[in-house]
């Protein structure tokens, strides 16, 4: 697979993790180390993936 | 001296520093349309990223995202960290955008579709969303303004005093100096609100007895706001997609952030705009969900969620003139976002429609002089909308619901866009039915509160835009000469920039 089909794989992982693990795994937590931590570390990790990308670019020419 | 008097001089004073900047940039603004609606695509990355954050985060996050997270719990950040990581999109887009507005010199996102699909039409059309659906997140903004002030004050300075101030103020920033003004008083704007909603964050935090305390008394207090769906039913998961799924394509779908995309002066200054957006939006989204956890703690059992930010503001625990800085920070995010949508359907109104479709002859002077005549047109629209909605209550008629709302009728371009970079099939009769046969079901679920299956509009919006898109591209002549030569350029400049 291309780069950019894995990209676009891992963000589409990245949304079933959003709805899969908040409503069918930690439904019974009700703590702030249940959907509170996932979701804040699940961006994490997308912010992190974008600067990994993006990092690597470099100037064009007109 | 009154509380009144004391919200008065700080909005006074806050007006005098936005106007003094926005007449600094008014100094280095030169002449033409792409000047005025782009500042000549030379904007640098530290300016672009806090222009980029002011613009997305708006009266929504300390009023409306922390209301939301006070009427539901933690399903509000979930549904906040969607659109987030939806900006991981940007990887693709934001060069794309960027690549094409150089190369071809558009003005206006729609003039791109326009270009790409060599019709008018298409771009008249997604124009035509985001006159109708900016009207609804434009209002959004200056209702929270109007709550702001009216909640700190204590009624004493009224509602509609508030949305007023607001409104004009926005009006002048984004007829200075165009895009220039916008973006220095917009980066301006973003420092005041993210160091003002951190401070006052902590001051809460710490009156609850730190971090920890903090955590273990929102545990206790309200622990069925911390899951989802909540015990009291929020957040069932049609809910969260029906607002999430708007907003997750926000960065494309909302022209006035999408325009944004065209002004880096550098790959540079693109890379920072997009590494500064994303850190600012990270803190400032954990910042106002925790801030409407504090609310749940400290002013438990509003009837208006939407109130809980200023009716926390005007609690002792908060010194007062902490209080209306803060107040001031929540104004300058809500001011930074509708002035950029002024600018934004202004340069739609003067390109994609008068230019596209009425006088394709107009003069660059003529258009910027029709644009300069919009702005206000559109903001006094926005205006009767917001006094109206502020009249009316129900999830419905809140800031978050109401913003995610007018986002479900921009989505509907969103195929559109894929299509324009993605696919070499996409024709404009796909774009231009499928725009418009899905706006009208977002409209017609929007108004009448209809919601078959428990789906919300802009599900049911896409459901039925999508295969249209498809369906009619496949069964009409697509432009193949332009879709090749626009393509084909950007991939040959993506793969030069290691772009994906």
């Amino acid at each position: 697979m291309s780069r950019f089909g894995r990209l676009w794989a891992w963000l589409g992982l990245l949304l079933v993790l959003d709805v899969a693990l908040p409503w069918f795994v930690l439904t019974r937590v009700e703590q702030m180390r249940g959907a509170f931590l996932f979701w804040t570390l699940w961006a994490a990790v997308a912010v992190a993936t974008a600067f990994a990308v993006f990092l690597r670019w470099r100037e064009v020419t007109r | 001296m009154s509380l009144a008097f004391w919200t008065w001089l700080a909005i006074a004073i806050y007006i005098v520093a936005g106007l003094a900047i926005a007449l600094m940039a008014r100094r280095q603004t030169g002449a033409g349309i792409s000047e005025f609606f782009l500042a000549s695509r030379s904007v640098g990355g530290f300016v672009s990223a806090l222009s980029y954050s002011a613009t997305t985060y708006s009266a929504f996050m300390m009023i409306g995202l922390a209301g939301l997270t006070y009427f539901s719990g933690v399903g509000a950040l979930g549904f906040e960290l969607t659109y987030l990581t939806g900006m991981f999109m940007a990887v693709f887009f934001l060069p794309r955008f960027w690549l094409a507005g150089r190369k071809y010199g558009y003005i206006s996102p729609m003039e791109l579709l326009s270009d790409r699909y060599q019709s008018k039409g298409v771009g008249a059309t997604v124009a035509i969303l985001a006159l109708v659906f900016l009207v609804p997140y434009g209002a959004v903004q200056l209702m929270g303004v109007g709550y702001l002030v009216g909640g700190m004050s204590q009624g004493a300075v009224p509602v509609i005093g508030g949305i007023v101030v607001a409104t004009l103020c926005a009006i002048a920033w984004s007829n200075i100096a165009g895009l220039r003004s916008v973006a220095w008083t917009d980066a301006f704007q973003a420092l005041l609100m993210l160091v003002t909603s951190a401070v006052v964050l902590g001051v809460v935090v710490s009156a609850l007895g730190g971090l920890g305390a903090f955590i273990g008394k929102i545990e206790a207090a309200a622990p069925g706001l911390l899951t989802v769906p909540t015990a009291k039913g929020a957040w069932s998961l049609n809910m969260f997609i029906g607002l999430a799924l708007p907003w997750f394509f926000f960065l494309i779908s909302n022209p006035q952030v999408s325009q944004r995309m065209f002004i880096p002066g550098s790959v540079a200054a693109m890379k920072q705009m997009l590494g500064g957006f994303l850190v600012f939006g990270f803190i400032y989204t954990l910042i106002s969900v925790l801030w409407g956890f504090g609310a749940i703690l400290l002013v438990p059992g509003l009837e208006n969620s939407d109130l809980a930010t200023p009716t926390l503001l005007a609690l002792p625990i908060i010194p007062t003139a902490l209080a209306i800085v803060v107040m001031i920070g929540i104004m300058a995010a809500a001011i930074s976002t509708i002035d950029s949508i002024l600018l934004t359907l202004s340069s739609v109104w003067v390109r994609d429609i008068h230019k596209g479709l009425i006088n394709p002859r107009v003069s660059e002077l003529a258009e910027l002089y029709i644009g300069k005549l919009v702005i206000p047109v559109m903001a006094l629209v926005a205006f009767v909308f917001a006094w109206w909605a502020a009249g009316q209550s129900g999830l419905a008629f809140m800031i978050a619901p109401l913003s995610s709302a007018a986002s479900a009728g921009l989505l509907m371009a969103v195929p559109t866009i894929f299509g324009a970079f993605f696919w070499k099939r996409a024709t404009a009769a796909g774009a231009i039915v499928s725009c418009i046969v899905g706006a009208v079901v977002v409209l017609v679920l929007q108004v009448t509160g209809w919601k078959p299956l428990g789906w919300w509009p802009g599900c049911w919006g896409i459901v039925v835009c999508l295969p249209l898109f498809i369906g009619v591209s496949l069964a009409t002549k697509p432009p193949a000469a332009k879709a090749e030569e626009f393509i084909g350029y950007l991939s040959s400049k993506l793969k030069e920039g290691n772009f994906i």
